[in-house]
């Protein structure tokens, strides 16, 4: 009996340090934190990071890494933006092309890890270099805006009280629990991470999967790209700076291991949740930028410190 | 403990190769066996290796088991109706559903290639991708492969047997593939006790 509730605590300790973390900031800001109009605020401010989060999480689960996903959010910005004001095409074309484009780098990085064998970091490190460059060079340092007022729909609309944002996030989250939990893909995953060789010999094609994991990864990044750039209103070519800290910190936080093939989806929404609370709480509380950055740096070092640490109490 | 019948060297032979090729040509000459083991034989071998859905394509149905029921253990509580839905489908697979109506030389050789499956198994866990740790960045070391490979075989077998309630039913796999881990690690038995002791780490 106490082993069962010790495990139940042990799988939900995530949720609790959630709630601890909503009960401070509650407190400290008094009452603000929990107003409806700041949770509509903190669910507009995680819906990106929280798609992208989904893409890092196939990716971390076969332990891989993918490093580029910022400046595919910052590339799909910029491009997006482009088509619609300076070339005047259609709203639904340039998102679909700035998506294709998205899953392209995607596929890129798959080629460069599978194909070629680069180590992830590398591969997607260059990559994050080369499109953070290419995105500086189409929009020449310049913000771009001026778009077709329904592009609003992505960002900054909302249902009901409920930010469109919002929805499309935890859509985003089903399709990948889906993927992970319920589809032939999904055990692919946490069988490549748990032992390529084996997986490998077992039929599974190991470098198409891995193509297919950074192609989704990049995919996911393209969309939280659109809706960063819907709820902005304005493409910059830094906005995707450093923002695969963000989500690596929420996936790693979520519980999905460094070491690959142990995570799932329901932890990595926990995640994101933490890392949005922790945000908003830190804005709410005049927090400056860099103590923020401090304390998020402080946060993903605990959130690898426990992953390792438990792992090596396991080895010993 | 399961009574096992005496296998010739040829049979031996065919449950010690790894290779599914090479055992192909190994299985032509088991002639020294009844025609219903060699048929029972045949079958096991038609099932482990035949890519279900794509035929022209090389498989190990079993040695998917190894990679894939360890994922699945260590989210038990979150997919409990998948777990079940799993385990019902691997007994069948491994003929195990009543392995009280096996007969004596079909234990034995289900038990010959269960550790045929666990050897293959573990055969790949001494490569450099095994294990590997931080992001793929740091290969493990000979120890932590042995332990992970230890909590690995742990899990499919005694492990999900253990929270399935199938201990009866899997009797011959859990003993086929702790056996296997022996003879590849024999300092592994202290760390699988402790495991088993545990129940588990995940």
């Amino acid at each position: 009996m106490k082993t069962s509730s010790n495990n139940l605590l042990k799988s939900n300790a995530i949720w609790l340090v959630f709630l601890a973390e909503v009960i401070i900031f509650a407190v400290a800001s008094g009452g603000t934190f929990i107003s409806s109009n700041n949770i509509v605020n903190i669910t507009r401010q995680i819906s990106y990071y929280g798609i992208a989060s989904i893409g890092m999480t196939f990716v971390i689960l076969i332990a891989g890494i993918d490093l580029s996903i910022g400046s595919i959010i910052t590339l799909v910005n910029v491009v997006c933006a482009y088509l619609m004001v300076n070339m005047g095409v259609n709203m639904w074309l340039a998102l679909l092309l700035s998506l294709c484009l998205a899953t392209l780098i995607g596929v890129l990085n798959g080629a460069m890890v599978a194909s070629i064998g680069i180590p992830a970091l590398i591969a997607t490190f260059a990559s994050q270099t080369i499109f953070e460059g290419v995105a500086y060079l189409i929009s020449a340092g310049r913000p771009i805006s001026g778009f077709d007022p329904n592009f609003g729909l992505f960002g900054r609309w909302s249902l009901g009280p409920v930010p469109i944002c919002a929805i499309i996030m935890v859509l985003c989250f089903a399709i990948g629990s889906f993927i992970l939990n319920k589809s032939f893909f999904g055990r692919y995953f946490y069988a490549i991470g748990g032992n390529e060789e084996a997986a490998e010999l077992s039929g599974i094609r190991v470098n198409r999967i891995k193509y297919l994991i950074y192609a989704l990864s990049g995919l996911f990044a393209g969309l939280a790209g659109i809706v960063l750039l819907s709820r902005s209103n304005s493409a910059q070519s830094t906005v995707g700076k450093g923002l695969e800290f963000d989500v690596i910190t929420c996936v790693v936080l979520g519980g999905v291991s460094v070491n690959g093939g142990v995570g799932r989806m329901s932890g990595v929404v926990a995640g994101v949740l933490i890392i949005g609370s922790l945000t908003n709480g830190m804005i709410l509380m005049d927090v400056s930028e860099y103590t923020q950055m401090v304390v998020k740096g402080i946060v993903l070092a605990i959130a690898v410190g426990i992953d390792c640490i438990s792992k090596k109490r396991q080895a010993t | 403990m399961i009574k096992m019948y005496e296998m010739n060297e040829a049979g031996m032979a065919y449950f010690r190769e790894l290779d599914p090729q090479k055992r192909r040509k190994l299985l032509r000459d088991l002639p020294d066996l009844e025609e219903e083991a060699l048929d029972f034989c045949r079958m096991l071998y038609q099932q482990r290796y035949t890519n279900p859905k794509h035929p022209d394509q090389a498989a190990d149905n079993w040695l998917w088991k190894f990679v894939y029921l360890p994922g699945l253990f260590k989210r038990r509580r979150f997919l409990p109706g998948a777990l079940k839905k799993e385990m019902q489908g691997t007994l069948k697979e491994l003929h195990l559903e009543h392995p009280d109506d096996l007969s004596g030389i079909h234990k034995t050789i289900l038990y010959l290639e269960f550790r045929n499956a666990a050897r293959r198994y573990l055969s790949t866990c001494k490569g450099d991708h095994y294990a590997r740790k931080f992001l793929g960045l740091r290969s493990a070391t000979d120890r932590e492969k042995r332990n992970q490979a230890c909590e690995d075989i742990w899990m499919v077998s005694k492990g999900l047997a253990r929270i399935t309630g199938q201990e009866e039913n899997l009797e011959i796999w859990c003993e086929a593939l702790y056996e296997e881990l022996l003879e590849y690690d024999p300092d592994s038995q202290k760390y699988y006790e402790e495991l088993d002791a545990k129940g588990g780490i995940a």
